[in-house]
């Protein structure tokens, strides 16, 4: 009888521990701790246009559209729909029944005040920029939101899904006004603000009453590391769980951890050598389009994905990228053809080959040094001799860039501002009057302005498919690849990239 | 004594003031912050706009005096970046560097003066020569390096402390360690040419022949008379543990005044940079004079010599 009294007891001891050994299922639970290099510069959405930035706030805030991570096409988020009345008037549908962390609801004076905050030219908003195609926003009931465009505007769904442009509470920063708002941010996202100690670390906590379900995990840390050797070491002794921008030479480092493994996916950020064929810089053997062309032959880009990138990147035929709209599969590249290139180069009057500046910046190309080392060598096996000339700082690189003085080549980088449409890498660097324009003709302008005016996706399709024919025949880049992000995360997580760079650790699992 | 010290402190305005013009123009004429500040596809009239917003499109000597005229009412301006005052993002990140100088320099004096007082006892012996390889080989070994074959060795290999970071003093052991191998080689070997110089003396061999233990010797006759140029040297070295700091700060992302100063370079964050340069210049002078004052009470010939002019 004694001993079945304790047996009793122990099983009932062994209930009640059982019952409190943590969250119920489906409960966030746990901590996970991601490791950035630089801190964002304020939790203010609306006032940053920084990567880290974007991560940060696409935790604690919505934005109107999102992105599907499987096909990378805007979707609904806090819009249900956005639908075109006519070319100039958008009609968004808002999802009901969201509210922000502090209890004031989503609705569409939420938007109409996100957008008048943005394009208000006393906000000083850095994003203003890319709002200026909005005329006005009206509301039209609680739920519903008219957006009148200057012209037509076909990256309206692109742009609502900007990380920077979230919908943040009218109430809330009227009342405790913008440098409050700055540092104690309130949004609709899966995670509310905790704690921000700037330079250091960012704490959120999960929203359990947040629309799309509670995530599963209850804290995320993002912790500031500048440098990414000790960012490594965290991860492998188990202090931070998840990191980015992983150097290639550290993934079977990480992956033979037996604690973390490698997870590398292809971006919208596109690798190029853009050439002054315009002569924006002073004149070069560049303006002559054999050359450029000969240029195009001698750098075997296949050779330097497989062998200085390990495969970890995509080839892009025509500059764009496959991700984006308006890239065109029916275009190939130049082909690898060193004897074709002197033989291009002699018909243009340099049998000899000619000295030209290769340029090249620290920062956004992965393994930069040896791209551009590879690039001299092809270069130099055709008779082009290449003084190297590097940007130790991107401010500086811009500067130089925008200022026309880059002469020569110029091994170039672009993120198409996470905007997937050929628009955002184009428009830019080839319309006359762009500050990163060196290659210019009538035609392009045209193509571009007509891609731009109108909301026909075929007709968009065509004139970027005769844009890109264009470009390839006149060679002014050579276009490279399309990069990878490498990121890292440990073996206790379900997490995979992104191709858009935004590290989704609120749709993190435990495994 | 008051006077001299009044008499340094006026001459550091003049040490900050050339800092402070230096910085600036250096500043100005390598980079430019605006680009960094808008998205890279922003327009050359946005970028235009910005720089007349900032100011940064005035002549740089009106720039200058608008930052001078400024910085003497205690304002060094505003972060380009994050709009709050560069002084009070200084002040906030002042505590964690001045605790890993102090930390790093008393682990420097720890291992330096022991090894040093050692070395000059056993002069010429194993010990000594074994101190000296030391010292040259501490002495030609990067920082940077020390810290990460530090942090893989304790915080990945063995988990014994944390790789990165500031909150216990368990995070403070590797960074200190970092710096203080950094200040030890020198002062060890300042410590050991100093004691030679004194175990020599004529007071040194008295204390001996009246039998007094070797211990009190060392540490209160000998030691004391060494320590007054290891004194002095400590006040420039306090300079070169700042820059030091620089990295170990980078290294183990301990949220400091020298990481600070090292982002708001990369970024041309031209008021935290200035205020950042200015405030570090000023602890190193003050550093400096705090070593000289400590050194006229090891030394009563210099305060002597002081008060009779």
């Amino acid at each position: 009888m004694k001993r079945s009294r304790v047996l009793l007891v122990l099983a009932l001891v062994w209930g009640l521990i059982g019952l409190d050994a943590g969250p119920a299922a489906g409960m966030p639970k746990g901590r996970v701790v991601v490791a950035l290099a630089t801190d964002t510069s304020t939790m203010d959405p609306h006032m940053h246009t920084e990567r880290m930035g974007i991560i940060m706030n696409q935790h604690i805030f919505d934005t109107l559209l999102t992105r599907d991570t499987k096909t990378y096409q805007p979707i609904a988020h806090l819009a249900e729909s956005v639908k075109s009345v006519n070319p100039t008037t958008w009609e968004l549908k808002l999802r009901r029944g969201v509210k922000f962390h502090n209890g004031e609801p989503f609705t569409a004076e939420s938007v109409k005040f996100s957008f008048d905050r943005v394009l208000n030219p006393e906000q000083k908003s850095p994003i203003r920029g890319s709002f200026t195609w909005a005329k006005s926003v009206d509301v039209v009931d609680d739920h519903t939101v008219r957006i009148t465009t200057h012209k037509p505007y076909p990256l309206i769904h692109e742009i609502l899904t900007f990380g920077n442009f979230a919908m943040v509470p009218p109430r809330y920063v009227k009342e405790k006004g913008d440098a409050y708002f700055a540092k104690n941010p309130v949004g609709t996202g899966p995670y509310r603000f905790v704690e921000w100690r700037k330079g250091e670390r960012l704490t959120v906590e999960a929203n359990e009453q947040y629309w799309k379900g509670a995530p599963a995990i209850k804290t995320i840390v993002f912790r500031i590391i500048p440098e990414t050797a000790t960012q490594i070491a965290e991860l492998l002794s188990g202090g931070v769980d998840i990191l980015r921008a992983v150097p290639p030479d550290q993934i079977s480092v990480i992956g033979t951890s037996g604690v973390a493994r490698v997870s590398a996916t292809q971006i919208l950020r596109v690798v190029f050598l853009q050439m002054d064929g315009d002569g924006r810089a002073g004149k070069t053997p560049l303006t002559d389009v054999r050359v450029r062309r000969a240029i195009n032959h001698a750098v075997n880009v296949d050779e330097i994905i497989q062998k200085v990138l390990g495969g970890l990147a995509v080839r892009t035929p025509a500059g764009t990228n496959p991700m984006a709209f308006g890239f065109d599969p029916a275009i190939k590249p130049y082909a690898f053809d060193p004897d074709r290139a002197r033989k291009l180069l002699t018909d243009a009057g340099f049998p000899n080959g000619f000295e030209i500046t290769l340029n090249t910046y620290a920062g956004s190309v992965v393994n930069v040094e040896q791209v551009g080392q590879a690039v001299m060598g092809y270069l130099s096996r055709v008779g082009i001799k290449v003084r190297p000339r590097h940007f130790a700082d991107v401010g500086q690189y811009l500067a130089t860039f925008r200022g026309s003085k880059l002469d020569g080549i110029t091994m170039h980088s672009w993120g198409y501002n996470s905007v997937f449409d050929s628009d955002a890498v184009y428009y830019i660097h080839f319309h006359a009057g762009e500050p990163y324009t060196y290659n210019t003709a009538k035609e392009m302008d045209q193509w571009l302005e007509e891609a731009r005016a109108t909301v026909d996706a075929k007709k968009r399709q065509e004139l970027y498919s005769r844009f890109e024919r264009f470009i390839v025949d006149q060679a002014y880049w050579v276009p490279m690849y399309a990069q990878f992000t490498i990121e890292a995360v440990s073996n206790k997580l379900n997490y995979e990239a992104s191709g858009d760079e935004i590290m989704r650790v609120h749709a993190a699992t435990w495994k | 004594m008051q006077v001299y010290i009044l008499h340094r402190l006026f001459q550091a305005l003049f040490v900050c003031l050339g800092i402070s013009l230096i910085t600036f123009f250096l500043l100005h004429v390598v980079g430019d912050p605006v680009l960094l500040l808008l998205p890279q596809a922003a327009s050359d009239a946005d970028v235009a706009l910005l720089k007349e917003q900032l100011g940064l499109d005035r002549p740089l000597a009106a720039q200058y005096l608008s930052f001078l005229t400024d910085a003497l009412r205690g304002d060094f301006g505003r972060s380009l970046f994050t709009q709050d005052s560069a002084f009070a993002l200084i002040l906030e990140r002042l505590p964690a560097t001045l605790e890993l100088t102090l930390a790093g320099m008393l682990v420097g004096l720890g291992i330096a003066i022991p090894l040093g007082v050692i070395s000059a006892v056993k002069r010429g012996a194993l010990t000594d020569r074994l101190c000296t390889v030391g010292a040259v080989a501490g002495q030609a070994m990067p920082i940077f390096w020390l810290g990460i074959m530090l942090i893989l060795v304790f915080a990945v290999k063995f988990r014994v402390l944390p790789a990165s970071g500031r909150g216990t003093l368990w995070h403070l052991i590797l960074p200190a360690v970092t710096l203080g191998a950094y200040l030890a080689p020198l002062t060890m070997r300042l410590t050991r040419s100093g004691m030679l110089d004194v175990l020599t003396q004529d007071y040194i061999r008295t204390a001996r022949a009246k039998g007094v233990r070797e211990r009190v010797v060392l540490f209160k006759h000998a030691l004391r008379n060494a320590a007054i140029p290891i004194v002095t040297i400590l006040g420039v070295q306090f300079g070169r543990l700042l820059g030091g700091a620089v990295v170990t700060e980078t290294v183990f992302a301990w949220p400091g005044v020298a990481s600070l100063a090292v982002k708001a370079i990369r970024t041309y964050d031209y008021p935290v940079v200035q205020g950042a340069v200015v405030f570090l210049a000023l602890v190193v002078v003050l550093a400096n004079l705090l070593a000289d004052v400590a050194v006229t009470f090891l030394d009563p010939r210099i305060r002597l010599g002081r008060e009779h002019g």
